[in-house]
């Protein structure tokens, strides 16, 4: 068997994509959740995990340098790479949203003002909806934006609304729903087939142990 | 575009290939590098006429520097066909650099291609030729763990004709195909108006990769459909001559396989090699092409993306930048020392004339008042300069 490499986004769909692996008795003991650890190998040396930056798992898987990764729908839908999309493990759920204030009147607006930390996804949404959009690009803090004027709404990922409501803010539009997606490699699917559709299995099967779990 | 000490790699690498067309049957070609805008914006192509560099010639009529090597070389063959002047030969290669700006910043303006085209009668003998020729020159390289995945251009068009779909809607579908997204791709096809077979079949599109045998008797069942019995028919040859050619343990088929060209219209492939995240290789057959150009032709070609190449030789085998032989001498016996290395050069040994040995070499022959070669910690003496040919020409002999 060849080894191969997993991406995973730090923080909470890493440690969950490990608690569904480890289901499948596929474990890496040296991790832990405040590691400061990059690459960790799993117990068997069979696969090498890497710990990323979300943003960054599809250029990883893109370019080969992992043969899998594992990051949020809404990553992929602002920054479409030339990867598979395998796999949907339903963790991570949440929405991608067009937020503002409560009495935002979008339509009666020529021109709306955006603020995003998603621009690709912005801009395509309004597009499709025939209205004209500035879009804004943030990294951080979206909510702050129509708080202070520089922007009339916002597209950003919404999970329990507590920060929008804590800023006094609502879902205007959804645009699409988001969780976390197994991506491969294309070149990795065909000179590892065998690896790869094997990792595969154990996610969705592992996924559906956890589920049966929680069930019962 | 390469650092210099991998040019002498690039250029093995070329000459390796170089060769291995050559006992196929092909002719090397030279492709201008200036065409006009309109050979390109009217072919839909992977690459988007936006990436092209355009340039505009006096006359003010615009033109574009090659992004393609393809397209020119289908359009001066069409041309060709046209005068009715029957060209010399069917087989073509062509080593050219390519063109093409990037969105991505990391990517080069310049791509060197390496590839042939192949103007045979279509038959799948020829699809499986081209096929296990790339194979070879991969072998050659010591590249011997390569894959091919091979797909069918038209087989999800084919089957999707009979419904009258909108282009976005194809467009959708494909780029769900192409990501083997199965689950978003099933939950569309529902949305739209297909019969259950074809919905069936186009579902199951990304599980359709592996060995022939096992996707066929897969697609059985629905060979009733028109366009998988005319697929599955005509893969299952090249399927055959694969074997004949003893590439098989190459080859991996996958219906899913979509390329950007839309010129192909049979068999599509491209090629993987390990540590390589994309592919090294891509090709079809594009017979329909040549209609576009006014002439009808059958045409099978891939190219080789040099650059992704270089990665992958570079992981197998790293090349010695070593001097064959080195000749040190002063200046009185200068003459001598051209004399020897014009013999040696005349029987093909690589021959650097120095004054001190600076250059990374394998011989050092130091020619003064005696000859003397120094050779993998062992020194030899020897009377005359014909002496010291006749070494290296034993030694060649022996080799």
């Amino acid at each position: 068997m060849k080894e191969i490499t997993l991406a995973l986004a730090k923080g909470r769909v890493a440690k969950q994509t490990l608690a569904i692996l480890e289901e499948m008795s596929v474990k890496f003991s040296e991790f832990t959740e405040d590691t400061r650890k990059l690459v960790i190998w799993d117990d068997s040396k069979k696969v090498r995990l890497i710990l990323v930056k979300a943003v960054d798992v599809p250029t990883y898987v893109e370019t080969g340098a992992a043969d899998i990764g594992i990051v949020g729908k809404d990553v992929i839908m602002e920054d479409a790479k030339d990867v598979y999309e395998l796999l949907d493990l339903e963790i991570s759920r949440c929405k991608i949203a067009v937020a503002g204030f409560p009495e935002e009147e979008m339509e009666k607006r020529s021109s709306i003002i955006v603020a995003s930390k998603y621009p690709n996804i912005a801009k395509r949404y309004f597009e499709s909806k025939g209205r004209q959009a500035d879009i804004i690009k943030l990294n951080g803090s979206i909510e702050l934006a129509p708080l202070i004027g520089m922007s009339h709404v916002i597209v950003d990922i919404v999970e329990t609304g507590n920060t929008l409501r804590e800023n006094g803010l609502v879902v205007l539009e959804e645009i699409a729903e988001s969780s976390a997606r197994v991506i491969a490699n294309k070149a990795g699917y065909a000179t590892k087939t065998e690896e790869v559709q094997k990792m595969i299995k154990q996610l969705r099967e592992g996924m559906a142990k956890i589920n049966e779990n929680r069930n019962s | 575009m390469f650092n210099l000490p991998n040019e002498k790699k690039y250029g093995r690498i070329v000459q390796t290939i170089a060769n291995r067309f050559e006992t196929y049957g092909y002719e090397k070609l030279k492709v201008d590098a200036f065409e006009r805008y309109e050979l390109y914006a009217n072919v839909k192509t992977e690459m988007n006429v936006k990436e092209t560099i355009k340039v505009t010639d006096y006359d003010g009529e615009l033109l574009v520097v090659r992004p393609d090597v393809t397209l020119p070389i289908a359009y001066k063959y069409a041309k060709q066909l046209e005068l009715a002047i029957s060209p010399s030969y069917e087989r073509y290669y062509y080593v050219e650099e390519v063109f093409r700006q990037s969105f991505e910043a990391s990517e080069s303006i310049e791509k060197m291609q390496m590839g042939v085209e192949c103007f045979n009668p279509s038959s799948p003998l020829i699809d499986a030729e081209t096929i296990a020729l790339a194979s070879h020159a991969l072998d050659d390289l010591n590249v011997t763990q390569h894959q091919f995945e091979i797909g069918f251009a038209t087989f999800l068009k084919d089957l999707l004709a009979p419904f009258a779909l909108q282009e976005k809607q194809v467009e959708k579908i494909e780029s769900y195909v192409r990501a083997k997204n199965m689950a978003e791709l099933a939950t569309y096809i529902q949305t739209l108006q297909l019969d259950e077979e074809t919905a069936n079949i186009i579902a199951n599109i990304p599980t359709y990769y592996g060995n022939f045998e096992t996707i066929a008797q897969r697609l059985e069942p629905y060979a009733s459909n028109e366009a998988v019995k005319a697929t599955l028919d005509y893969v299952k040859d090249v399927n055959e001559y694969l074997q004949l050619f003893g590439v098989e343990q190459h080859v991996v088929f996958d219906f899913g396989l979509i390329n950007r060209m839309d010129y192909y219209s049979h068999l599509i492939f491209q090629a993987y090699v390990d540590g390589v995240g994309k592919p090294v290789l891509m090709g079809g057959r594009y017979d329909r092409l040549g209609e576009r150009f006014g002439a009808s032709f059958p045409a099978i070609g891939f190219a080789f993306d040099l650059e992704r190449l270089m990665e992958a030789v570079s992981a197998v085998k790293e090349d010695s930048t070593a001097i064959e032989i080195t000749i040190i001498t002063e200046e009185a016996y200068l003459k001598e020392a051209v004399q020897l290395a014009n013999e040696l050069r005349n029987r093909n040994f690589e021959a650097v004339i120095g004054k001190n040995a600076i250059l990374e070499t394998i011989h050092t022959v130091t020619l003064g008042e005696e000859i003397t070669l120094r050779f993998n910690g062992t020194t030899e003496r020897f009377e005359q300069i014909d002496d010291c040919i006749a070494y290296f020409i034993d030694k060649q002999g022996a080799m």
